[in-house]
């Protein structure tokens, strides 16, 4: 038995048997053009060329790598960069008149085909440079998905070098329970992706692939945050049980489901989910939650070929708010980034994609997209009970201005003859520190917070939630992010404002009890965490808001942690 | 035009660090570089040509080059080669 340990993602157990994947060369859809699309097969090249090369460079800028590493990723960049390659791509548009994507991959697999036809091992092996180049330049013009027609067993533990979101959409599609990364970290947002989907995942097992092979039978502790590679029979035996122990007690959360989330000293909390796709809808429909909290919007824009119409959005919208009614769906409007969305409008890369043109500054910029958001939003809201939520706010100014932005969409519906909800109500996601700073004067404005403490926390102490070096800057709890958190929620209440969590934090048990302390009453979690953040709330009591209410000012790292992981345990263990 | 011959002397060839050097440091120049390897020629300014070049330890190599400043690009290129590439 072989033991390999790696980064919990999300916790779970699990027996299996190992699947590889490999990033195998994308093979696009063949299409033919014509003379009249040859310029903007051109034009669609170039971009997914300087996109490539821009996402290397940033790779090179933004990580520390190794010297080999290094040399490594410098090479893709001159291969994207060479000119016989980019003028061997584009004679093939010209000259067969085919799609820009099906001629890159043409191109490369005559390049990998010369390779694999080498004598010397050392140097064919290079061949992986060129599918992955070929790769990542197809996926730029048209946002394809290698894993598309990958068949998986249920009982398979998927094993992968580096995940991005869209690829663990795919594993849930495919059926994926369990995955291994030799590389990711915490707070990716492949990671977030995996808890809000329950897989049970491990991360950061370098040179995993090295050790295994295909249907090698393996158990995945995600408790621990091991993998054991052919597990002798007591270990075997020791995690059926454990596996079988877990299963009884999902059963008696399970009893929950019912009961209402109320604390000891008789003060309702409203548990909401956090909804990132609408193939979630049917699993949550069990779940028995006040409504949805959270329903991130991206995902209608990413992997696909062209911009969500507004009906298309509309039905979406209706579908999810028919479901809940009478509950309410609070949406909140897209937020990305320019730089995701370069297969659908044309844009450059932010120096610095988090202090960039992202969120809210990013529908501002593209009114046409946002407008059309906001109309399909409108228009489904008769059919529920619809709230909006605006990402990235800074002060009252940005609020001005979406909801001007509204108001407007509102005329034109009406013009139109659109029925539409005319009070739905608009709020403000609490995510940059300057919003809570100026949350008094937003709280007069708006008619609800949601706090994201994943970006709240990130802006706060100026740490990348994706920067593996950065693990242990990232603290959810540290006390300028309590502060603030407090301070929203002073506001909030004083402006007789609803105000709510929607981020990782509310899903983390030993969170739970210090924000229902703070006075936070509504939470948006995970949907797979809610059963047992019901039964912390239920454990919540009048002590836990004295205790809490004791303190005056969170100072330090290590009376949070006190606070948090030693005189509230008793609430969440 | 400027040609010169020249026998690849580090241990490992022109595998991709060294396809790599070579590349950056023709690409610095203007002129047009080619090199040739038993009959059969490659742009020395594309990373895959070179690569493909398959030019192993004792390889015997022409470098052509073509353009205003052709003399500073194969000295600069004969050197490299004549360097190891630093490598051994």
């Amino acid at each position: 038995m072989i033991t390999i340990k790696g980064l919990v993602v999300n916790s779970g157990l699990f027996i299996g048997r190992i699947k590889k994947i490999k990033s195998s060369h994308i093979v696009p859809q063949f299409r033919r053009i014509s003379a009249e699309d040859l310029e903007q097969e051109l034009v669609a090249f170039k971009k997914a060329r300087n996109t490539a090369l821009m996402d290397i460079q940033s790779t090179l800028n933004s990580h520390q790598l190794s010297t080999e590493d290094h040399n490594i990723i410098e090479t893709h960049l001159l291969i994207i960069d060479d000119p016989d390659i980019r003028d061997g791509i584009e004679n093939l548009i010209k000259t067969k008149l085919i799609c820009a994507e099906y001629a890159v991959y043409e191109f490369f697999s005559s390049v990998i085909r010369q390779f694999e036809q080498m004598e010397n091992d050392f140097y064919s092996q290079r061949k992986a440079d060129y599918k992955d180049i070929s790769n990542r330049i197809i996926s730029n013009i048209n946002g394809d998905d290698p894993y598309k027609n990958l068949q998986i067993e249920p009982d398979s533990i998927v094993v992968v070098h580096e995940i991005t979101p869209s690829q663990v959409t795919t594993f849930a599609h495919l059926g994926v329970k369990a995955y291994c990364c030799e590389k990711g970290s915490y707070n990716s947002h492949s990671s977030i992706l995996s808890r809000a989907l329950n897989f049970i995942a491990l991360f950061n097992l370098p040179d995993l692939n090295q050790s295994i092979q295909d249907g090698m039978l393996a158990v995945l502790d995600g408790i621990d945050g091991k993998l054991m590679l052919q597990p002798d029979p007591e270990t075997l035996q020791r995690y059926r049980q454990l596996i079988d122990k877990c299963e009884s007690n999902n059963t008696n959360h399970c009893s929950l489901r019912n009961q209402p989330a109320v604390t000891r000293n008789g003060i309702g909390i409203n548990l909401y989910a956090n909804l990132e796709l609408p193939q979630e809808l049917e699993s949550l429909h069990k779940l028995n939650c006040d409504g949805i909290g959270l329903f991130r919007s991206e995902f209608l824009y990413l992997s696909r070929n062209s911009l969500p119409s507004e009906d298309e959005q509309r039905d979406i919208y209706t579908s999810v708010l028919q479901a809940f009614a009478p509950r309410s769906v609070t949406i909140r409007t897209f937020d990305l980034g320019g730089d995701k969305l370069t297969h659908l409008i044309p844009g450059s890369k932010d120096e610095n994609p988090y202090l960039g043109c992202r969120g809210i500054r990013f529908s501002f910029s593209q009114e046409k997209l946002f407008r059309t958001q906001i109309r399909a939003i409108m228009r489904a809201s008769v059919s529920g009970n619809a709230r909006i939520m605006f990402p990235m706010i800074i002060d009252y100014s940005d609020l001005d201005r979406a909801r001007h932005i509204v108001r407007s969409c509102m005329q034109e519906l009406e013009s139109e003859g659109h029925v539409y909800d005319k009070s739905i109500p608009l709020g403000v996601m609490i995510e940059i520190p300057s919003a809570a700073l100026c949350s008094r004067h937003l709280a007069e404005h708006c008619d609800f917070f949601s706090i994201g403490t994943n970006d709240l926390v990130q802006y706060t102490l100026a740490v990348d939630r994706n920067n593996d070096k950065l693990n242990n800057y990232y603290i959810q709890h540290h006390p300028a992010v309590l502060n603030l958190i407090q301070l929203t929620i002073k506001n909030a209440k004083e402006a007789g404002i609803p105000v709510s969590v929607c981020g990782e934090m509310a899903s983390i048990s030993e969170y739970v009890p210090l924000l229902i302390g703070l006075g936070i009453t509504d939470l948006s979690v995970n949907p797979n965490r809610l059963l047992e953040v019901k039964a912390i709330v239920r454990k919540c009591d009048a002590a836990l808001f004295d205790t809490i209410l004791s303190i005056p000012c969170f100072e330090t790292v290590d009376q949070t942690e006190k606070l948090i992981y030693h005189t509230l345990k008793a609430y969440y263990e | 035009m400027t040609t010169r011959s020249i026998k690849v002397e580090n241990r490992l060839g022109l595998h991709a660090r060294p396809s790599a050097l070579l590349v950056k440091t023709a690409t610095k120049y203007r002129a047009d570089f080619f090199i040739e390897r038993g009959g059969e020629r490659v742009n020395g300014k594309s990373i895959m040509g070179v690569m493909m070049l398959a030019a192993e330890h004792g390889s015997e190599l022409t470098l052509i080059a073509d353009g205003i400043d052709e003399k500073y690009l194969i000295d600069e290129v004969v050197d490299l080669i004549q360097s190891r590439f630093n490598e051994d």
